[in-house]
C-alpha cells in the first residue's frame, strides 16, 4: 500500500540545481519510494502519471507551476517528506511563494490562476461595483470590503450573482471566515462547525470570539452587508448563504446575526432559515419575536454564542460592582457616553441599554435625540470620510475620548477595543494615553471597556487587557455585559 | 568578444533617485529579445535566483538580468554587478532615460551596453562534418541516475531526438508527435526536451536550414505557450529565430570547424551552461549532426548542406 502526495506551487520558479537537489533529498528520505519536483507541463504530468506519482492535485497544475510529487510507504512518511520539501522551499525561495504573487488587474489574476473563486474588493466605493462586476464575469464569488456602494448597484450585483450561482458578500463587508480562514478584519478564532450569516464586521467578530471562549468554533462566517436584509435588496445574499450553509456537510448549525429585516423580506428569510434542515439561531437586534418556533432567538451576541456552544460563559457579575464604582462620584455626573469603533457592537449596546431602561441616542440606530446619553459609532461613514477607520487608527478616537473624559457631566464612558487581523497593532495604547489625563483627578467618570479578541490574535490579548486595566479602565467580559454595567452605574447615581 | 559589436545610443540621464549608481552599475551586454522587452517600458519581476532574475512585460515577454557571470544570449542582460542587490519578487521595473530601474535597489545604465549578436552562419563551402573522433568526444550520455521517473523522461527525450533525426532529411513529412512531446518534458527550470529543441533550432539556423527551422518554429509558436513554462518559452522563441546562448553558438561553430581542440573547449563550456541545459542542447545539435551523417554514403557533405 503506497501513499501519493502532490503539492502545487503556483507560478513558482526554482533553478534547476535546487530542483534536482531537492528531488534527490526527498527521494532519499526513509519510506519514500520516489519523489520529484517538476514543472507541471502536460508532458511532465503524463510522465508523473506513468510513474505512479500524480494525483488530482498535481493533475490540476499548469505549465508555470511547480509540482512536488512523491510516493511513500504510508501517510506518515509522505507527510514527513512533504514537510521537508515545504521547509526547504520556504528557506530558499520565500520571495517566490505563490501567496506573494501580485496582479494589477482581476483579469490578469484570473488568467494566471483560473481556479481562484473568490475576489476581495477593497477600492474606493465609486469603483467597487465595477470591480465586483468584473469578478463575477470571471466566475468569482465576491467579498466587497468597500463601502459607499449604492443600494441600486448592490441589488444589481447580487441579482447578477444569483443568476450565475455566485455569492456577493457586502458591500461594507468588513469580516468573513471562509473554511475557517479569517478575511479582512477578523480574529484568530477556533475552527468549528458553526457557520454564521451576519451583516458584517464586529457583530461577527464578537460572536466568533465568544464562541471560541466557549470552546466551540467557526466553519464559515458570511458577511452579507448591512442592507442585504432590507426590502430593497430582498436578502438575496442571505438566502443564498442559507442554501450554501445548509448544503455544507461540515456545518452543523447556522447562526443569523442581523439588524431587523425589511417587513416584506423578514418572513421569507426566517421561513428559509427554519426549513433549512439544520439547527438555526437568530440574533436579530431590535426584533421582539420570531414566529418560527424552530429558530432559537438570542437577544445578545453572548446569548447567541452560548446557544451555539451549548455552554454558559463564566461571566463575572459586572453590575454588582456598580455601587462600588460610583460611591465617591460627584453627584453632578449623570450622563453615559459610548465611543465605539465597531458599528454592530454600538447597536447591541444601544439595545441592551434600552432594555435596562437607559435610552440613548446614537448614529447606529434611530433613537430619541433628546436624551443626554449618547453612543457614537466612530466607524460610521460620517466619521471616516477622508480619515482612517478607528480600528485601523485608534488615534481617531482620542480627541473624542479626551473631551468626554473631561466633561464634568459624564458619569460613565463605554469603549470597545477590537483586536484581530487588520486592526491596529496596539489599540489599547491610545486609550491608556488618554486615561493619563485623569491621573491625580478625584472627580472623574468611570471608564468601562471590552476587548474583542482572542489570545491567538496578532496583538497580545493579555498585554492589551493588562495595559487597559492598569490605566484605570474597568474591563468587562463582552460588549453586552459592558452595557449592562453602564446601565447599572446610571441606576445607582 | 564574438558577436558583440554594436553600441547603444548616447546616454541620457533624467532620473535623480538612483544617480549614485550612474557609471558604476550598468548593463554590459544585452540580447535582441531582451532589448525588445526593455522597449516595452515596464513590468515586474517574475522569478528570482541567486545570480539572476527574470523581468516580464504586460504581454508576458521575458528577459533575464544577471551578474557579470551571465552568458551572452538573446534574452539575457549581463550587468557589471558581481552580486545582485536584494530584490523582491513582483518588484516593478521600468526604463527611463537609458536606465533600467528594478524595485528600489537596482538602477542599470544601458546606454553603452553591447548588443549580443546572432551567430555568423556557416559557410557551406568550408564546412566539415565531424569525424569519428569528434563524434566519440561528443557522445551524449544520459543522466547518471536512472530511476523509474527518470527512465520515463529519458525514453521520451530519446524518442523525440530520434524523431528529429529521422524527420530532418525529409521535412516534407509531418512533424512527428514525438517532437511535439519534447516540449515541456523533463526536470529543471527549462525542461530537457525544450533544451533539445533549442539545440536543434540553433544548429539549423547556423547551417542555413531555414525551411526546416521554419517548420519547427511554427510548431513551437503553436504549442509552446500551453506545453511549457514562460521562462522556457522565452528561450524557445528566441531560438526560433536562430538565436541561442553564446556557448551553444560557439559549440555549433566548433563542431563544423574540423578543429578538435576548439570542439573540446566549446564542449566543456557548453557542459557548464545551466545544470543540464547545455548537455541537453548539445543533444539537440547532435540530432542535427546525426541526420547529416546517416545518409553520408549516398551524398557528399556539400551536397547535403546544400539540400536546404
Amino acid at each position: 500500500m503506497s501513499e501519493i502526495i502532490n503539492e502545487v506551487r503556483k507560478g513558482f520558479y526554482l533553478d534547476s540545481v535546487a530542483l534536482m537537489r531537492l528531488s534527490a533529498e526527498i527521494s532519499a528520505l526513509g519510506g519514500i519510494f520516489e519523489a520529484v519536483l517538476m514543472t507541471g507541463t502536460p508532458a511532465n504530468q503524463q510522465i508523473m502519471k506513468d510513474a505512479g506519482l500524480l494525483n488530482e492535485t498535481g493533475a490540476a497544475a499548469s505549465a508555470n507551476d511547480l509540482v512536488i510529487a512523491l510516493r511513500a510507504d504510508g501517510t506518515s512518511s509522505a507527510n514527513r517528506a512533504l514537510a521537508h520539501a515545504q521547509k526547504s522551499l520556504q528557506g530558499k525561495t520565500k520571495n517566490t511563494a505563490s501567496a506573494d504573487r501580485r496582479y494589477s488587474t482581476l483579469s490578469s489574476a484570473s488568467a494566471a490562476a483560473p481556479e481562484m473563486n473568490l475576489a476581495l474588493i477593497s477600492t474606493p466605493g465609486a469603483y467597487a461595483a465595477r470591480e465586483a462586476q468584473l469578478a463575477l464575469d470571471h466566475g468569482m464569488n465576491v467579498m466587497i470590503f468597500s463601502d459607499n456602494v449604492s443600494v441600486e448597484k448592490e441589488t444589481a450585483l447580487k441579482r447578477k450573482a444569483r443568476d450565475l450561482d455566485l455569492l456577493v458578500m457586502g458591500p461594507d463587508c468588513g469580516t468573513a471566515y471562509i473554511n475557517s480562514v479569517p478575511l479582512a478584519f477578523a480574529n484568530a478564532v477556533a475552527k468549528g462547525s458553526t457557520s454564521v450569516i451576519a451583516a458584517s464586521g464586529t457583530g461577527l467578530q464578537e460572536f466568533s470570539v465568544l464562541l471560541t471562549q466557549l470552546g466551540a468554533g467557526i466553519r464559515h462566517g458570511i458577511g452579507v452587508g448591512g442592507r442585504d436584509m432590507s426590502d430593497e435588496v430582498g436578502a438575496i445574499s442571505t438566502m443564498m448563504a442559507i442554501d450554501l450553509l445548509a448544503a455544507d456537510e461540515l456545518t452543523d448549525q447556522i447562526v443569523l446575526i442581523s439588524k431587523p429585516p425589511g417587513e416584506k423580506t423578514a418572513n421569507a428569510v426566517f421561513e428559509k432559515l427554519a426549513s433549512c434542515g439544520k439547527p438555526a439561531i437568530a440574533c436579530v437586534f431590535g426584533l421582539k419575536e420570531i414566529t418560527q418556533t424552530n429558530i432559537q432567538q438570542a437577544d445578545t451576541l453572548l446569548a447567541a454564542a452560548e446557544m451555539a456552544a451549548g455552554a454558559r460563559l463564566d461571566v463575572p457579575d459586572h453590575p454588582k460592582n456598580a455601587q462600588a464604582l460610583v460611591k465617591d462620584m460627584n453627584a453632578k455626573r449623570k450622563i453615559l457616553k459610548g465611543l465605539y469603533t465597531g458599528g454592530t457592537l454600538c447597536t447591541e449596546a444601544h439595545l441592551v441599554l434600552r432594555d435596562n431602561n437607559v435610552h440613548v441616542s446614537s448614529n447606529a440606530l434611530q433613537s430619541d435625540p433628546s436624551t443626554p446619553h449618547q453612543l457614537i459609532d466612530l466607524g460610521a461613514d460620517e466619521y471616516t470620510l477622508g480619515k482612517p477607520h478607528p480600528m485601523l487608527e485608534p488615534a481617531v478616537r482620542t480627541p473624542f475620548l479626551l473631551d468626554e473624559l473631561n466633561d464634568p457631566a459624564n458619569a460613565v464612558i463605554m469603549l470597545d477595543i477590537v483586536l484581530g487581523y487588520g486592526a491596529h497593532h496596539d489599540p489599547a495604547h491610545e486609550v491608556t494615553q488618554a486615561m493619563q489625563s485623569l491621573q491625580g483627578v478625584t472627580d472623574k467618570p468611570v471608564v468601562i471597556g471590552t476587548v474583542c479578541g482572542t489570545r491567538d490574535d496578532p496583538q497580545n490579548y493579555l498585554q492589551q487587557c493588562e495595559a487597559l486595566t492598569q490605566s484605570g479602565v474597568i474591563l468587562c467580559s463582552c460588549n453586552s455585559e459592558m452595557a449592562k454595567l453602564g446601565a447599572a452605574i446610571l441606576a445607582r447615581l | 568578444m564574438p558577436g558583440c559589436s554594436q553600441r547603444g545610443p548616447t546616454p541620457r540621464y533624467s532620473h535623480t533617485r538612483y544617480s549614485h549608481n550612474r557609471g558604476s552599475d550598468r548593463i554590459t551586454l544585452i540580447g535582441k529579445h531582451a532589448q525588445q522587452v526593455l522597449k516595452a517600458g515596464s513590468g515586474h519581476v517574475i522569478a528570482l535566483f541567486n545570480h539572476s532574475f527574470y523581468l516580464s512585460t504586460a504581454e508576458q515577454r521575458l528577459c533575464c538580468v544577471g551578474t557579470s557571470e551571465l552568458v551572452g544570449g538573446p534574452i539575457n542582460i549581463r550587468t557589471s554587478q558581481r552580486q545582485l542587490p536584494p530584490i523582491a519578487l513582483n518588484a516593478r521595473w521600468h526604463c527611463e532615460g537609458q536606465c533600467l530601474y528594478v524595485g528600489s535597489n537596482i538602477a542599470l545604465d544601458y546606454s553603452d551596453g553591447l548588443i549580443f549578436q546572432p551567430p555568423q552562419r556557416l559557410n557551406t563551402e568550408t564546412i566539415a562534418l565531424p569525424d569519428v573522433s569528434t563524434l566519440t568526444l561528443l557522445k551524449v550520455s544520459p543522466a547518471a541516475k536512472i530511476g523509474n521517473l527518470e527512465s520515463k523522461v529519458e525514453q521520451r527525450l530519446q524518442a523525440g531526438a530520434e524523431a528529429i533525426e529521422q524527420w530532418l532529411p525529409s521535412p516534407s513529412q509531418p512533424l512527428p508527435d514525438a517532437v511535439v512531446q519534447l516540449l515541456g518534458c523533463g526536470e529543471g527550470l527549462t525542461p530537457s526536451g525544450d533544451d533539445i529543441l533549442v539545440g536543434v533550432m540553433a544548429a539549423l539556423y547556423q547551417l542555413n536550414y531555414d525551411q526546416k527551422l521554419s517548420l519547427l518554429a511554427r510548431c513551437i509558436h503553436t504549442y509552446a505557450h500551453t506545453h511549457t513554462n514562460q521562462i522556457s518559452q522565452a528561450h524557445l522563441l528566441a531560438s526560433c529565430e536562430g538565436m541561442a546562448v553564446e556557448p551553444l553558438q560557439q559549440f555549433i561553430t566548433a563542431i563544423f570547424s574540423g578543429d578538435i581542440a576548439s570542439v573540446e573547449t566549446a564542449t566543456e563550456s557548453l557542459h557548464h551552461y545551466g545544470h543540464r541545459s547545455g548537455r541537453d542542447a548539445m543533444r539537440g545539435v547532435m540530432a542535427v549532426v546525426n541526420s547529416l551523417i546517416v545518409p553520408r554514403q549516398t551524398t557528399t557533405s556539400a551536397e547535403r548542406i546544400q539540400e536546404r
